[in-house]
């Protein structure tokens, strides 16, 4: 049984339709990437699994829970992790803080002391500055501390919307060697991404989304390889 | 000859008054991002809790104090949760909101002036008077700065150290994240309006104490406290520290300063709207941004 599916997902904002009849499905230990060009609805889709945009239609399982119209912050509870793609840190909080927000869901104060720990050898960028605040990190960085915080929650699956999305090559290139990293230690990942080739490249699994809708879909690889597709939706011209 | 050490005193006392009043309306602010105009009848009833408490035999000033915030307490988590929390659920807008408060306000205010009616009351208490050197310092004074003082250092504390002071600061900076991070907004903000309330209310009674009591009691200094926390930033506690000292400091000294060049002080409350359309037009954002 799939970890994650949203069938049929009706989704947008006020009464607007930008989701349209999408369904995906994400197996436990996969990184499974959601492309399209700009306006075609992948944030929406994800905002809309979590409660933070119009869910119309559709249902959300998470195993055989029926997690439809979930509230927002109920979502980590259940084992999902959200890192959004702008705004994704407590800006007036510092490090530390926004490290200890991810772990608001949980009790287990020796646990959580020992993840910060843990967290801060994994993330070495922000174990320096623990005590500054948040704003004062560049984008990479940023991203870095939203996949952290959102990782204190020991979430099954996270939730990432375009996470490399204005970083430079560098700093893109280390954030997709740490979503990896956590994915290859037991993390499911459904990832929405302006990257595609980054993310086809890295996913085992994928959906092309284009006007609301779902155009493709298949193994990461295979998908990348079709040429047609390359040029219709994908933006990236024939392969050499 | 202008006694600066009493104006000085005068300041601090001003200032914490502004403090406790204000504190509630910035943290509130912050988290439901609608200025609420109902927040001057908190301090209305907590005055008017103060009356009706003192007015028994053995009334004890801090119990006075102690059930004024609680009662306010109620009042504010049942005005967001019967009123806003329903309007801000429909996706109502700024505009709404701010009438709505109006008008809740207006109710509230009339509801304490049909009760109490609309004469202008005291306590009745008589407080001691300290002299030291030239300042003159009343026991009321003092457990007022007191009051305030210990409430900046527990709500430092509070909002620095604690679980649900962190989330009150983490939904303020970014609250759909803070969503999703698994706080449950709704809950974190009710108690911020009822602790909020509450402070005030408490304002309500020292305000009571040290001059008179009215049904217009909350509004006549809804002005200066809308000021401190524009001043020091919506939604931060630390900048409407140092707007309450900088308000008080200039209401005090200002109020000289009218006096000398024949003016009555009664318009000692232009200067803290003279500061509102300053930080409006040099520095809208306040001084902690």
């Amino acid at each position: 049984m799939p970890l994650f599916q949203a069938k049929n997902i009706r989704a947008g904002y006020g009464d607007v339709v930008i989701v349209d009849g999408v369904s995906i499905s994400v197996s436990a230990n996969n990184l499974v990437a959601i492309v399209g060009p700009n306006g075609s609805g992948k944030s929406t889709l994800l905002k809309s699994l979590l409660g933070l945009a119009r869910l119309f239609s559709g249902q959300v399982l998470y195993g055989d829970r029926d997690v439809t119209r979930i509230k927002s912050w109920q979502a980590v509870e259940v084992g999902l992790g959200y890192v959004p793609q702008v705004n994704n840190v407590f800006t007036n909080l510092t490090i530390n803080e926004n490290l200890e927000m991810g772990a608001y869901c949980r009790r287990d104060k020796a646990g959580i002391k020992s993840d910060l720990e843990e967290t801060y050898q994994r993330f070495p960028e922000l174990a320096a500055r623990k005590k500054a605040r948040a704003e004062t990190l560049s984008g990479g960085e940023r991203q870095l501390l939203a996949i952290a915080r959102a990782m204190m929650a020991h979430p099954k699956m996270l939730l990432l919307d375009e996470p490399l999305a204005f970083l430079s090559p560098k700093a893109s290139g280390v954030v997709l060697n740490r979503l990896l990293q956590i994915q290859a230690e037991g993390t499911s990942m459904l990832l929405v991404e302006q990257n595609t080739i980054k993310a086809l490249q890295s996913a085992s699994y994928g959906y092309i989304l284009n006007q609301g809708r779902c155009v493709m879909e298949g193994k990461g690889q295979e998908l990348l390889a079709d040429e047609s597709l390359r040029e219709r939706f994908l933006g990236l011209g024939k392969e050499v | 000859m202008i006694d600066t050490g009493q104006i000085l005193v005068n300041s601090l006392v001003t200032s914490s008054l502004y403090l406790l009043a204000g504190t509630g309306l910035t943290l509130t602010y912050g988290l439901s991002r609608f200025p609420n105009f109902a927040y001057a009848e908190f301090i209305t009833i907590g005055a008017y809790c103060g009356l009706f408490f003192l007015a028994k035999p053995g009334g004890f000033f801090l119990l006075a104090l102690v059930l004024g915030f609680l009662i306010a307490a109620l009042v504010g988590a049942s005005s967001y949760s019967l009123v806003f929390r329903p309007l801000v659920e429909r996706k109502t807008s700024l505009i709404h909101l701010m009438v709505a408060s109006i008008a809740l306000g207006y109710v509230l205010r009339h509801s304490i002036g049909e009760g109490w009616g609309w004469a202008t009351k005291s306590y009745q208490l008589m407080w001691p008077v300290y002299n030291i050197g030239h300042v003159r310092i009343t026991l009321l004074w003092i457990i007022l700065i007191a009051t305030a003082v210990l409430a900046a250092v527990v709500l430092h504390f509070f909002l620095t150290r604690t679980r649900t002071g962190k989330a009150i600061r983490a939904i303020a900076s970014n609250p759909d994240l803070a969503s999703v991070t698994g706080i449950n907004k709704q809950r974190v903000i009710l108690l911020t309006w009822s602790f909020g309330a509450g402070l005030a209310a408490m304002a309500g009674v020292f305000r009571a104490a040290d001059t008179r009591l009215s049904p217009m009691l909350g509004w006549d200094i809804l002005l200066p406290i809308f000021a401190i926390t524009m001043l020091g930033g919506i939604g931060s506690f630390y900048g409407l520290i140092v707007a309450a000292l900088i308000l008080g400091l200039a209401e005090n000294f200002g109020v000289v300063l009218l006096s000398g060049i024949g003016l009555s002080t009664e318009y000692r409350m232009a200067i803290a709207f003279l500061i509102l359309i300053g930080v409006l037009v040099i520095r809208p954002k306040g001084l902690a941004r």
